[in-house]
Formats: structure tokens, sequence, C-alpha cells
């Protein structure tokens, strides 16, 4: 399709788009921060966003599967998962996207009638958009099953203690 | 907003001198009793907060080791960053106070292809040393309005901060330097959303006055000369306690002074005093030998403890039934 | 179809969506605690309060709540305490005057990091307790106010710094970058002191506290308990190694008193660590006992008050004169260490009943230590090894690629840097370290010290200890690093969170794990397993016949 190409073109600007978006949800304060892209110690958020969209819209545009993509963003959902967001907020911004290609690409959809193909890219973004929700889900669920791995491991020599009195009972009662 | 009103605060202390210098009586004002008052205020004000910080006392020894710490004959100690004795701690802070060591450690790790380079965040340093170096030079430059004869170590300073010879004046290199410095320094808090955001009055202001007598004094040297010999009689004249007023100087000139009276006012009860707070803070001051020599807390108080007879007479019987030692059957 | 929708669709005005929250001045302290749930601790529970003897609230409270059961005085409570503490500590004198505000901390803070939280930045955390002494101790701010940094005191200010300072494990990362050396663990302490007085604390702390206080130890285990405890270990150890060993536990006479933090004996992964010094106390025959009594090496106090670091402390050197000891040995912790380091010879009278501690094995002894008579296992240790004392297989952990996370305060208030290092390069061939700028001096804390490691705020933690965590996955891609070591209770516990989420595979030991791992012990049946029970390497195949 054509819209690929134009998309291919401006891949850098989406990008930085897209990213500066995200950014803007942080507070104000902190974006010029988060906007550094190389310190992936000293700067793990930022450093994670940029290299990990860029990597998803390469996915996008070689139009890999969907999920393949989405896959990409992992991480970064990972990290705005423990961050001050509501849900909707955390990885709602996958939909940035769709934002960053309307405004980059609006003169050529008008000039070139790219409407139809600009809803068949929406609608993978939408895809993405739900891939995105369930690495969301899985990583709320790690989180939780950290929490009473956590437990566990803090009374650990209680647990211990507790099996081998069921080992001691079992091998009582098979005797 | 706190910005705006540090640029209007510096409009005002501008204009006071501006218009002042022509009504009668104001030199006597500007060139005589506010220069005293200034450093009198100065004196007593720097002393004052110095006696009110040495007056609590450093109840912990709590340095920040930034290194390994003297243990082990074999193992190689950080020397200034962990100092063990007194003289490590004389050369830590030396290297605090003359080269911001601490600043100097900004660093950082950048990801180049699939290699890390770790490269350093060194501009506020840069920035901080040339702005500090080059206030001093200024400083001890400015020796030579009040003393005669300039003495020796003035004009060798001059002369190398001179050295490159450009323009006519010759431009000295602090003067450059300073206001690079200060624009540097300004820039980073106006374009920096993290230093925009904690900046205050008390943080532009200081950098806007110090950007405006720099200015003003560049002004002089290089652009609108003014009455040196008569400024210098009002420099000695104040240095000898027999002030002579000038007559038709610049107000230019009364500006400049009037700013430099403000900043040496202000000088105690702002945050320029970290100028005399550096030397008494307790996490740099401090040796790191706690575990050999005994630090001694002047408060130090009793506390409610839980000794161990409480203990065991809680638990005498488990302790008992588990044959465990105990020091009352 | 197109076309006359091109008229009307201008996809920049349906795109220009406003994402961004609103920017509020700092100053305004309002905190919605239901919508930040996640990111703060439970209050301190009555009964632990009551048992220590501290101020209790009038209700019971959850932050959330909109009532906190402030009593009548608060204000005056909170400003006199404010002005008692200037008076008697210098440091926070110095530190509410000298900031310039040059923001070189800023990005130096592991929560701010994680989180863009502006208020997570040491200068403004600071800030918070800045704002209320400018206002009630200097002109300027009683005059004018906001425009200096200045605001009046509420419940709605100490709320906040209820938030944000339970979002500071004091772990002293900024206080390196600082060129004066403002140090927010002092702040922080101070400020949880003031907090503490008006009842507002959290259980995580005072808790842990107040069973330490009764017990010995953070959990409340009574003294049969811990005995048992430490008497099946050292079963469980006789089955891995085959070596039977003995445990003294309030053993007078003894050479050696040896404190652990608690957790040595009850959760995992500090478990193993246990087993480690079992062995080696074992092989190189050290007279030494442990104490039920002073069971916690562990000085939750120091998240709480000086006071309550002293009335914790005071049993160290209590129970090293009833059982009779020459000089101490402390084991694997970071928080203990800040307490036994900067704080104990302070707090505590002259131990002249003690000796300056000399190794029994290798006639060293240990100058640096004259005062307190404290030594630091890594310590002892290392000196062992530098003398040849003991015999090390270090192929037994070959199945590790271990890499070594420096605890804060052993690493920033006190300086253990290369003894760990030189153990850990004779006992392990694989050990690899992260990057340069997160070891060290300069090391990313676990983002759950100084009480946060509670699981109520599990949000906070993992992103504070991202980038711990990310150090963490860059040596487990590029060498393949499986396990992360680390001498400090709180680490232990904590960071196997922190590499679940985010670098999982990476697991956490103590570096006497190591140590027991490769220690040959005299007429030991060949080892197959290492203290986990895990097979080594290239004896697999053995375990599975």
């Amino acid at each position: 399709m054509q819209i690929y190409r134009l998309l291919e073109q401006k891949k850098a600007a989406i990008i930085e788009r897209w990213c500066d978006l995200v950014i803007d949800t942080y507070p104000a304060e902190a974006r010029d921060f988060f906007k550094q892209k190389k310190n992936r110690f000293s700067n793990p958020v930022g450093a994670q966003l940029h290299s990990q969209t860029a990597a998803c819209l390469d996915l996008f545009l070689a139009e890999a599967p969907d999920e393949e993509a989405a896959a990409c963003l992992k991480e970064v959902i990972q990290i705005r998962s423990v961050q001050e967001f509501s849900p909707a907020q955390a990885v709602g911004f996958v939909l940035y996207l769709k934002q960053a290609v309307r405004e980059l690409l609006a003169g050529e959809i008008r000039t070139h009638a790219l409407f139809i193909e600009l809803l068949t890219v929406e609608s993978r973004i939408d895809r993405l958009q739900l891939c995105a929700f369930d690495s969301y889900s899985r990583s709320r669920d790690k989180m939780h099953e950290i929490r009473t791995d956590e437990l566990r491991r803090r009374s650990f020599m209680a647990m211990k203690r507790m099996t081998l009195f069921e080992d001691s009972e079992d091998t009582q009662e098979d005797t | 907003m706190s910005l705006w009103f540090s640029i209007f605060l510096l409009i005002v202390l501008i204009a006071i001198p501006l218009i002042g210098a022509s009504i009668p009586g104001f030199p006597l004002l500007l060139g005589v009793i506010i220069p005293y008052a200034a450093i009198a205020i100065f004196l007593v004000g720097f002393v004052m907060r110095i006696i009110g910080w040495a007056k609590s006392p450093v109840p912990f020894r709590i340095p920040t080791t930034s290194g390994q710490e003297k243990s082990l004959d074999w193992i190689k100690y950080a020397k200034y960053d962990n100092p063990h004795t007194f003289w490590g701690v004389v050369v830590r802070m030396a290297l605090e106070i003359f080269f911001f060591r601490s600043l100097f450690r900004n660093t950082k790790a950048e990801l180049r292809g699939q290699k890390i380079v770790y490269g350093s965040n060194k501009y506020l340093w840069a920035a901080g040393l040339a702005f500090h170096y080059s206030f001093l030079v200024i400083f001890i430059r400015h020796f030579k309005y009040f003393v005669e004869p300039i003495p020796g170590f003035v004009s060798l300073i001059q002369f190398f901060d001179g050295f490159f010879q450009v323009g006519l004046p010759i431009l000295y290199l602090t003067d450059a330097l300073i206001v690079a410095a200060l624009g540097f320094l300004l820039l980073r808090r106006l374009l920096d959303s993290r230093l925009r955001h904690l900046s205050h009055a008390a943080d532009w202001f200081p950098l806007l006055l110090i950007l405006g007598i720099a200015s003003t004094g560049i002004l002089m040297r290089y652009f609108i000369k003014i009455d040196v010999v008569s400024a210098k009689e009002l420099g000695t004249g104040l240095l000898s306690f027999s002030p002579v007023v000038p007559i038709g100087v610049n107000p230019l000139f009364y500006i400049h002074l009037f700013l430099v009276c403000t900043l040496i006012a202000m000088f105690p009860f702002s945050k320029l005093m970290h100028l005399g707070g550096i030397f008494l803070s307790p996490t740099r001051n401090l040796a790191n030998n706690n575990r050999a020599v005994r630090h001694v807390n002047p408060w130090n108080y009793d506390v409610k403890v839980h000794t161990y007879e409480e203990y065991e007479d809680e638990f005498r019987d488990v302790m008992k039934a588990a044959d465990m030692p105990l020091d009352k059957e | 179809m197109s076309s006359s929708a091109e008229v009307k669709f201008k996809p920049e005005e349906i795109a220009r969506i406003d994402y961004s929250p609103p920017s509020e001045h700092w100053t305004d302290p309002q905190i919605d605690f239901e919508a930040k749930r996640g990111n703060w601790c439970y209050s301190g529970v009555h009964k632990s309060l009551k048992y220590l003897d501290l101020p209790v609230p009038k209700t019971k409270f959850a932050p959330n709540d909109q009532d906190w059961g402030l009593p009548e005085n608060w204000k005056e409570i909170i400003l006199e305490g404010l002005r008692k503490r200037l008076d008697r500590f210098r440091s926070l004198k110095v530190f509410m005057d000298i900031c310039v505000r040059c923001g070189a901390c800023a990005d130096k803070c592991h929560f701010f990091i994680g989180s863009g939280d502006p208020k997570n930045m040491p200068v403004m955390r600071a800030e918070l307790l800045r704002s209320i002494y400018r206002k009630e101790y200097t002109t300027a701010g009683k005059i004018m106010g906001k425009m200096v940094g200045a605001r009046d005191l509420t419940i709605d200010v100490l709320k906040e710094w209820y938030y944000y300072f339970y979002q500071c494990t004091e772990c002293r990362r900024c206080s390196v970058f600082c060129p004066y050396g403002i140090d927010t663990a002092e702040i922080t302490m101070l400020v949880r002191e003031l907090l503490a007085e008006v009842g507002m604390s959290i259980d995580w702390i005072v808790t842990p506290v107040a069973n330490s206080f009764r017990t010995g130890n953070h959990l409340g285990i009574q003294p049969h308990g811990v005995k048992d405890s430490l008497e099946f270990a050292a079963d469980d150890f006789e089955e891995i190694t085959g070596i039977k060993i003995d445990v003294p536990i309030n053993k007078k006479g003894a050479e050696v008193l040896f404190i652990a933090p608690s957790a040595d004996y009850f959760a995992e992964p500090h478990y193993y660590t246990l087993l480690g010094y079992f062995a080696l106390f074992h092989e190189i025959g050290l007279d030494y006992t442990w104490s039920t009594y002073a069971s916690e090496g562990g000085n939750f106090g120091l998240f709480h008050s000086h006071d309550m670091i002293k009335r914790l402390n005071a049993k160290t050197y209590a129970e090293a004169k009833r059982l009779g000891v020459k000089w101490i040995l402390g084991g694997e912790c970071g928080h203990m260490w800040r307490v036994y380091h900067q704080y104990m010879s302070t707090m505590q009278d002259e131990p002249s009943f003690l000796e300056v501690p000399k190794s029994p094995i290798t006639g060293t002894v240990f100058d640096h230590a004259r005062a307190t008579k404290m030594v630091h296992l890594a310590e002892f240790t290392a000196d062992l090894i530098r003398h040849g004392k003991i015999k090390l297989d270090p192929s037994r952990n070959d199945h590790w690629t271990p890499t070594y996370h420096d605890s804060c305060n052993p690493a920033r208030a006190m300086g253990l840097l290369e003894e760990p290092r030189y153990i850990l390069q004779n006992v392990c061939n694989n050990f690899v370290e992260m990057p340069e700028n997160t070891i060290r001096e300069n090391t990313f804390c676990c983002g759950s010290g100084a009480g946060l490691g509670t699981d109520e705020n599990m949000e906070m933690r993992l992103r504070g200890g991202m980038p711990r965590g990310s150090a963490v996955r860059y040596v487990q891609e590029n060498n393949d690093a499986n396990i992360l070591l680390c001498m400090c209770a709180i680490d232990k516990a904590t960071l196997p969170a922190l590499c679940d989420f985010w670098a999982p595979g990476v697991e956490v030991g103590g570096v006497h794990e190591m140590v027991g791992n490769a220690l040959i012990m005299t007429g030991e049946p060949e080892r197959k397993t290492d203290l986990r029970g895990q097979p080594l390497k290239g004896k697999e195949e053995v375990e599975n016949e």
C-alpha cells in the first residue's frame, strides 16, 4: 500500500512524535529528562521508550504480525504498569501512534486520498492496542505473583518446617 | 513568576542609583553610606550565620563515603574520597572547595551501538568552576581600585587575565568567561524543565544580580568610559576610612556599586552562604574512622531499653523447655 | 466518497487532544491517597506503638482515610520538634540553608528515574521540609512566602511528608553527587521522627521495631523458635554437605559474638548465606556464639528515629558483656552496618569489657575497629583468604555467573567495596561487574530499603528498583549473569522481586553462600550439590541417576 511507503519515509519523525506524546503523559518537570534517549542506566525509562517504539514501528511497517510488533512494547508497558497511571493511561499510549500518523501524514492523506488505507493502518494500531492490554494484564499479574512469592520467601523457614511436618505425617501413615 | 519578580526587583535596583545620581546628597549615600552599611551587614550577618550553625552540635559522625574505607592493611583505600585521617579530610575538603569534586562525579553511561561508553556530564561542573574562578579573579583585580600602589600579585593576575592581548582596552578573559558561565547557568535553569520547576526567586535573583554587576562593569571598561581616577579615589578613601565623594562620575558607576552593595548585603541571608556552609557539612568534613575513634555526642541521653533480665523473665519457661542456658533458674 | 470526506476530515484537528496532566505548583501539597494506591505503606498498628510507648493516633487510620487522628496540638508538636532538632543537628540546620538548587542530585534518585515524579528529586524532597523551615525561621520566608519557596504548615503538608519521606530509601546516592554533601537520608530520618511524634508512622517499621525490642528479632520469634530454626538449618547443612556441625547459642565465654540479620535464619534466599556462615565457622573452628536476645542485626530503629536506633542497638553491647565475649562479628546486612559503623560507638558507652578484635586464625588485629570492637564478616573472611587459611574450590560455583550489588549503606556509609570483591574473585570463576556507574559508591538502591520493603507499595518498589533492574538485565544479556549477590538482608528479601520483574531468570544470593559452596571442608564427602541443593556443574548426570 502506498501509505506504508509514506510512513517509511517519515518513520523517524513518527517515532519522535509518538515518543513525545507518550512523554507528555509524565509530569511536565520530568519530560526533558525522559526525552534523553541514550542513558540506558541513568535513564532506563526514556531509553526503553525510544528503542522499543522504534523496534515496534519497524515491524509494523514491515507488515509483520501485529502480535510480534506489539511484543516489542512489552517493556514499556511493564514500566508503565508500575508507574502512577490508571490502566487506561498506562496502555492507551499505543493509540498515540494514530495521532502521530494523522498529524505527520495529514497532507499526503488528503492529496492522495488515502483514507481507506489510513483506516487499515488504524485498525492494525487498534490490534496493537489490544495486544498491549494483554501485556499490561500479564505484567500486573506478574506483580501480584511477586507479592505472594515474597511472602512465601519471608516465611521460608516456617514453610519448610510445615512441609517437613506433613512429610513425616505421610510417612507415618504409610508405615 | 518568581523569575519575573526577580527581573522586576533588579530593574528597581538599577533605577534607584540611575535616578538618584543626579540628586544632591545622593552620591554621598550611594558612594559612602550604603557601601559601609552593606559591608557592616555582611560582616555581622556572616559571622552570625556561622555562629548559628556552629552552635548546633554534630551529634553523629556521618560522612558520605565515596570510595573504599580503610580496613585491612593490604587493601588500598580511597584516602581522599573516604578519608580516615584529619589530613585526608583536609584534602577532601580542598578538592571539594577548589575543584568541586562532587559535581565532577556527574557521570553518565551511554549506549553507542552495542558498546557502553562512559561519558560524563560535566557542563554544570565546568560552568560552575568557570563562574567561581572568574569571580575570584575579578574580585582580586578590583584591589587596584582600593590600594595604591597596586600590589604585585594583582598586577600579575591582571597580566595573565589579559594574556591574549585581544582588543583595546585589552579584553580580560574572565570578563568573557563570567558572562558565558552565568549565561549557561541561567539558560540551564530556564530550559531544563526539572530546574525550572525547582527554582524560585532566591535562585533567579542572585544570578541576575551578578549578571547585572558583570555587565555594568564590562560596559564601563569597554564601552562607556568613566572617570577611573575619581572611582579609585572613592575606593581608596573607603578603605582608609577617609571617604571622598567624587563629583560627576557616570551614573553607570553608581549602578555598578549599588548592585555590588546589594549583593554584599544580601549575602549572609541567601543561598550564597554555601560559601560558609560547605565548611560545616558533616557528610564531608569528618573522617570515616567511626569504628576506630569514638565520636562523642554532647546531648547523648538515656533511652528506655529492653534488658536481658526482662527478656529472660518473659521467656524463661520456653527457654527452659528448649534446654537453653538461663541466668536465673 | 473520499472527495466529500476530504473537505470535512481534517486529521490534524481530530488529533489535537491534550493528554498531559495539569501541572500544579509544587507548593500545593494535596495528595489523593486513594488514587495513589501502591505508592504508600500502611500506618503503624496501635499495639506496636503502645508497646514502644510511642504517640498513638486518636483513630485507627489508613492513609486513604480523611481523618488521621492527629492530636489537637499537632502543629505545636511539629514546630517544637523541628526547632529542637535544628538545635541538636548541625546537619539539619546547614542542609536547610545552603542548597543552591543546582540540580546535580535531580536525576540521581532511583525513585525519580523510575517515576518522573518531580517531588522524588532529592532537592524537592528536601524542599518539602525547607519550605516550612523558611516560613517559620527565616525573615524572607515570612514576608515573601511562596516567592522564595516558603509555605504554611498544614495537615496536607504532613500527609505529603508521609507520602514522600516514606518514598525515600535513605540510600545516600544523592549525597555523593551534591557539591555540599547534603544528605537526603539525614533529612528523611529527621522528618520521620517528626511524623512519629504525632502518631504518623508505617507499620512495616513500627511492628518490626516492636518485635525486635521484645524478642530480639523483627519477626517476633521467641527464643526457642530461634534455636529450633538454627538447629534445623544445621541438620539441613549436614544433609547437604555430610558434615555435622555445632550451633552454639547464648554460650557464655565464647570468644566471638556473631550477629546477623534475623532474616538469615527465617527467609529465603538468606538461608543459604546462613549455611555459608555455618560452613566457614565450623571449618576454621571459630569459638563463637549466636544470641537470641540480640538476634537482630538489622536495626529497624534506623528507619524510625535516633532514639529507636539506640533502644535496639543497646542490646548488642549488653549481650556481649553478659556472655563475656572478646569481640563482635557482624554478618551480611546493610542498614545494620550503618548503625554499627556510624552510630553505635557514639550512642553507647565505651565497651571497655571487650578487646580489640583479633582474628584467632590469622592473628590479624582489626585496628580499624579498635573503638567499636566489631568487625564485618567480609573483612574477616577476606583476611582468612589472604592468609591462605581456608581451602577453596571456586569451580563449585561454576554453575553460577555472579554479579555483585553493592548495598547502599556498606557502600556510602562505610566504604566496604573491595572485601566482597576480593572474596568473590577467590570463590567464583565467573564473576562479572555491572556497569561502572551502577556499582560501588554509585550503586543503585534496591528501592525497598529503609522500611519500604513491604507488599502494599509494590508498584513503587518495582519502579524504584528499575535502575538496578536494568543494570542486572544488562549483565544478564551480555555476560549470562544468573545470580545477583549482595550483602544485605533487605536486598536479599526484595531483589528477587526486582529480578523477577526486570530480569527474570536471575537469582539472588549472598557472598557467604558462594564461600560456603567453594569451601573445602575437612573430612567432607564429595560435594554433589551447592547449598541450595542444586547439582554442581558436571555433576548433573550423577544427580539424575
